[in-house]
């Protein structure tokens, strides 16, 4: 009854494994990526989302026989994060209102509360929240979770060069957005400054 | 820095303002880290009875299918079949394959009499009870659907309970010819559609992961293992009691 199917690549490839991983593969990855995990599901679906990180790596566990390469490692944890996220998804309806709702109403978070978000970031959440779903996760995984477009692309379970063509859409609609394009005008210059979250730079989208 | 009105393009100070959006995210320190990999790996090394395992992911479809349900019911055409299968591999992996049934439907026990009516009983009794006791059993959760492939399993486990039973018996009164047709059955258990499509494996802790314990302990004529293959996984509550695996309900 196990699967025994490997996971596929983005262009729809069976992956070749360098080896069979091993337990010990899965605790370095755990100690690699658990925490951009962590703030993948957290982001998607609060704390409910971060409380799946532990079937992530329970799901690594035991299917580690089907690990990919260990390039494609990453996205596979995320890829299985996200399979984790729709299936909380179908039990729950709630987290894409839940998300509707934080987009719109962010003065209501805890991030709030405490400090609020930027101006500046509530334009671009609300520019985001505007596009279609899947547009708005590749550009979240690219930008917030730092994955490559390759990588993206497996965890959405399309060809990367079909993630290409999306990406360029979303972006050019993102830009298209009065919320996104006015912080770039001249009278943005006066709105407060961005909040700094130190988000790592240089594995994003090409 | 504004971007041609006309041709706007996509740069660094863009992809960084996006990322400066981002949502906090709580701390994660090394203890609360250490602490989610002890649990992960307690919970990664405990064998799951699969079929609890099965539920509680099964029940988690049925918001997929409530719609449906719910439609159905206000149509007054409340049945069993859903017409909803699993969504992906991993789906099969932790539902089971096969249609997604709701055992709520007043047409369960039918549906499931019709989806098993290939697995062999030693007697039409023990058919019937293992058939009222899944129906009654999956009657007490709300909200549920379960795989059609799950169901098939499960009724071939109680069969094979049924005929270790059998077995048992004969092998305490000597009854020769008995014995043989019950070991033969058992053995031939592995080639059954209802397991061989589900679960051909049979190994580590997939669902008939005991089906080769129980063949052993046919061929060794030792009853206590196949009580200890059984005991847990496949019976029913009466169905193997001279096996001593609990008393008819």
């Amino acid at each position: 009854m196990h699967a025994r199917a490997r996971p596929r690549t983005g262009t729809g490839e069976a992956v070749v494994t360098s080896g069979p991983a091993s337990r010990a593969d899965v605790e370095a990855l755990y100690r690699r990526h658990a925490g951009e995990l962590r703030g993948y599901l957290y982001r998607r679906a609060g704390e409910t989302g971060a409380d799946l990180l532990e079937d992530v790596f329970v799901i690594a566990i035991k299917r580690v026989e089907e690990l990919p390469a260990p390039d494609l490692h990453r996205a596979w944890l995320f890829g299985t994060a996200r399979r984790l996220l729709l299936a909380a998804d179908r039990e729950t309806f709630q987290r894409q209102c839940a998300e509707s709702e934080r987009a719109r109403l962010d003065g209501l978070t805890t991030e709030t509360a405490q400090s609020g978000p930027s101006v500046r970031a509530r334009a671009v959440r609300q520019a985001l929240a505007s596009l279609k779903e899947e547009d708005r996760e590749l550009i979240r995984l690219t930008e917030w979770e730092q994955l490559t477009i390759i990588e993206a692309a497996m965890v959405l379970g399309i060809r990367s060069g079909t993630a290409r063509v999306r990406l360029h859409r979303a972006r050019r609609s993102l830009l298209a957005h009065p919320a996104f394009h006015d912080l770039f005008a001249p009278a943005a210059k006066t709105l407060e400054a961005p909040v700094t979250k130190g988000g790592r730079v240089g594995r994003g989208a090409s | 820095m504004a971007p041609a009105k006309s041709s706007p393009r996509w740069s660094n100070v863009h992809s960084e303002e996006v990322r400066e959006a981002a949502y906090e995210v709580p701390g994660f320190d090394a203890a609360q880290q250490d602490e989610l990999w002890r649990r992960v790996e307690l919970k990664a090394s405990t064998p799951m009875r699969r079929r609890v395992g099965w539920r509680g992911v099964v029940a988690g479809v049925v918001v997929v299918g409530a719609i449906g349900v719910a439609g159905a019911a206000a149509a007054d055409v409340f049945i069993a079949h859903t017409g909803k299968g699993p969504t992906d591999a991993e789906d099969i992996e932790l539902g089971g394959p096969g249609e997604r049934l709701n055992p709520a439907a007043p047409d369960f026990a039918a549906v499931l009499k019709r989806a098993t009516n290939d697995i062999p009983f030693p007697s039409t009794l023990s058919r019937d009870s293992a058939l009222l006791w899944e129906v009654e059993d999956l009657s007490d959760e709300e909200d549920t659907l379960v795989s059609t492939g799950a169901l098939r399993l499960w009724t071939a486990g109680h069969a094979l309970c049924s005929w270790s039973n059998e077995w048992a018996v004969a092998l305490g009164t000597e009854d020769t010819r008995t014995q043989e047709r019950a070991a033969s059955v058992i053995l031939g258990a592995r080639n059954w559609p209802s397991i061989k499509d589900t679960d051909a494996d049979m190994a580590d802790e997939s669902e008939a992961s005991w089906v080769p314990v129980l063949e052993r302990a046919i061929r060794a004529e030792d009853p206590t293992e196949a009580k200890a293959a059984l005991e847990g996984q496949a019976c029913m509550p009466g169905l193997a009691p001279e096996l001593g695996l609990g008393k008819r309900w």
